[in-house]
């Protein structure tokens, strides 16, 4: 019942007790007084009174247990929820140092093969001769650029 | 009548319940945010084979580069999935 959990427990227990006795303590008020002439008259109307109390508190009781259930399911699901988000972070922080740590020595090895470019092969006498000799020539130049540029075509296109 | 018709919607309100625990999937790290950058071309001027070796081993470099943030974002994907699947059990 979704308003119980708005109400104090201890406030709810109480009531729902109270009547689940009180209706106890009906029927059996309802089945002694026949006995007695005077309020023998008010024997069925105890009777019900006690009968739908009785099963009003049983009806209460049930709904009382039902939340406690599902306040239950939802403290295991919070507790369940909490431990993956910290696992989740543990995992972000994984995987964003090793991504960061790879792209630097990504970064750093072609950095390095530039430098060797520049320091050693820029000075061997085959590759001096070659390059003067033989410049690159302009259509290789204009499909190497267009290959580097293909995802700009691409782009075009989707527009 | 009215009576109890209020009186069973109440009543039937009692089968309700909502529970309260919303589960978000996590945000992607940053570092996995990062666009991959354009390609470099050859200037005009640059005709000479070891001005195109240099603008190969860039292009090679920001591919690899690229290709280790694809490789970390897939591999972030599985694992939150897996982690945010299990949290439901």
């Amino acid at each position: 019942m979704w308003f119980i959990q708005y109400l104090p427990d201890a406030m709810v227990a109480i009531v729902v007790w109270t009547i689940c006795l009180g209706g106890a303590a009906a029927w059996i008020v309802s089945k002694a007084v026949k006995w007695l002439p005077g309020v023998a008259a008010y024997k069925t109307p105890l009777e019900i009174i006690g009968i739908v109390a009785l099963l009003f508190g049983a009806y209460l009781q049930g709904g009382r247990a039902n939340e406690a259930v599902w306040q239950q399911r939802v403290q295991d699901l919070e507790a369940q929820v909490a431990a993956a988000q910290a696992k989740s972070a543990e995992k972000n922080v994984e995987i964003q140092t090793k991504v960061v740590e790879k792209t630097r020595v990504v970064r750093e090895k072609g950095q390095e093969i530039i430098k060797y470019v520049d320091r050693e092969i820029v000075k061997n006498n085959e590759v001096i001769k070659y390059v003067e000799r033989c410049p690159v020539p302009q259509p290789i130049i204009d499909a190497h650029n267009a290959a580097a540029a293909m995802n700009r075509a691409a782009a075009g296109e989707q527009k | 009548m009215k009576w109890l018709v209020s009186v069973a919607t109440i009543f039937l309100a009692g089968c309700t319940t909502v529970v309260p625990v919303k589960q978000t999937f996590p945000d992607v790290p940053t570092a996995l945010l990062d666009r991959c950058p354009q390609l470099v071309q050859l200037a005009p001027t640059e005709t000479a084979i070891t001005d195109l070796l240099r603008v190969v081993v860039k292009n090679y470099t920001t591919y690899y580069e690229c290709a280790v943030r694809h490789d970390g974002m897939v591999e972030w994907y599985h694992i939150q999935k897996e982690i945010f699947n299990g949290a439901n059990k």
